[in-house]
């Protein structure tokens, strides 16, 4: 058995600004391969987010002798539940260094402890399945629906308009609405809204490339799947005019009234007072944040290969630890500039 | 038990027993800390504040231990 160092001591803690340069440098040699600037985006965007009060904007590391060796970020959002507000937690990119291990899963339930916040985790990595399970998380999705929607015959055909201009909104769409659908565009998704028989109905989709190759969308927000159902022929029809023929849906199995397959895989999980619905992954990583490391077939190649070299878990793929070959940056501006350039 | 159940070698258990070198993995201390949690009604990892975490085992015991006495359980 492999013995390691022993640490003077291991502490746990909130992210503060002050670590967002080391921290950004344990994530990009942690998740590999991940590319800097995406984890410079993705603090900035956290940075950003309206983070409930009293909640954490970042999230929570582990420290050991003022290094920084783990991390577990976290998405802190007030949402609509059943027309009421409700707190929730998206867990995201947590990773410990192999040596430290031992404290993951304490690292992973710092902070959890709000009984009135619902964590999900929408992108567990399959090795860290049984760590979830044991910390009582509940799995909500089981696979992923693959839908064909300008192929489908819809419910809705008619006297249906779609709107992708937000403030064109106002008379349609509750506020709470329209700041998600402007947020999420602001993500990079595509928001649009059916307008149909009196009623509003937005969706959010976010932009993918399955294997670096083959776009598709994936929905991410909808009121309810039945919606996406009813009105998948307009919706269909305005993805292909983007070149967008597959929409991928959470699903527990088929959806009656789509036309695709579904597949087994990708679980989520989740623990706390509000089972999340499926079709709402408003606020979370998948919508978020910008993908790791899959821009290109090559990337998701070697993605694909280090992982199956890999034998130790890290909430991702084990980090290959290579020296660090940017300029060490020293303040939120100098990161941003640097990826600018 | 938790080792034997994640087919884990344990080593020898003494107060000293550095937890990083102990044998058990993540699962196995999110396993125990989930047990614990049932059977003493607290967590002390879940918290907000920042947290020393335990070095040993003896560490380990007296966070409980610690926790117990702030809502005032007694773990004996």
């Amino acid at each position: 058995m492999a013995r390691f160092p022993s640490p003077h001591g291991v502490r746990c803690r909130e992210i503060g600004s002050a670590d967002i340069i080391p921290l950004v440098d344990l994530l990009t040699r942690g998740f590999y391969p991940s590319r800097r600037e995406d984890w410079v985006q993705r603090l900035q965007r956290l940075a950003r987010h309206p983070t409930p009060a009293g909640f954490p904007k970042y999230g929570y590391v582990l420290e050991c002798e003022d290094t920084l060796v783990g991390a577990s970020l976290v998405i802190y959002s007030s949402v609509l539940v059943n027309g009421e507000k409700s707190i929730r937690c998206n867990d995201s990119s947590w990773y410990v260094k192999p040596e430290f291990r031992s404290y993951a899963s304490m690292l992973a339930s710092h902070g959890r402890g709000h009984k009135n916040v619902t964590y999900f985790n929408v992108t567990p990595d399959r090795r860290t399945l049984p760590i979830l399970e044991a910390q009582r998380y509940v799995r909500y999705s089981s696979g992923q629906f693959v839908a064909l929607p300008a192929l489908c015959a819809g419910t809705a055909r008619r006297n249906v308009k779609l709107v992708t201009a937000c403030p064109n909104l106002d008379n349609h769409l509750p506020q709470a609405d329209i700041e998600l659908l402007t947020a999420h565009e602001s993500y990079g998704c595509i928001s649009v809204t059916c307008i149909s028989g009196g009623g509003a109905y937005p969706f959010v989709f976010a932009p993918r490339r399955k294997f670096g190759l083959i776009p598709h969308v994936r929905l991410i927000y909808c009121r309810d799947l039945s919606d996406f159902v009813r009105f998948e022929r307009p919706l269909g029809r305005f993805l292909a005019r983007r070149n967008f023929f597959l929409a991928v849906l959470d699903s527990n199995g088929p959806i009656p009234g789509l036309v695709g397959a579904y597949f087994p895989g990708h679980p989520k999980y989740f623990k706390g007072p509000s089972r999340p619905r499926l079709g709402d992954l408003a606020y979370s990583e998948l919508a978020m944040f910008p993908r790791l490391g899959e821009s290109t077939p090559w990337e998701m190649l070697v993605k694909k290969f280090s992982r199956k070299r890999s034998t130790n878990w890290s909430g991702q793929v084990r980090a290959k630890e290579t020296p660090d070959k940017h300029h060490l940056v020293t303040s939120w501006a100098a990161l941003t500039a640097k990826r600018q350039d | 038990m938790v080792a034997k159940e994640q087919n884990r070698e344990l080593v020898p258990l003494s107060d000293n027993l550095e937890l990083l070198n102990s044998g058990l993995d993540s699962l196995c201390f999110a396993i125990i800390v989930a047990r614990l949690e049932d059977v003493l009604g607290c967590d002390p990892f879940n918290g907000d504040e920042a947290i020393d975490l335990p070095l040993t085992l003896n560490d380990f015991i007296r966070l409980y231990e610690e926790d117990g006495k702030k809502r005032g359980v007694s773990l004996e």
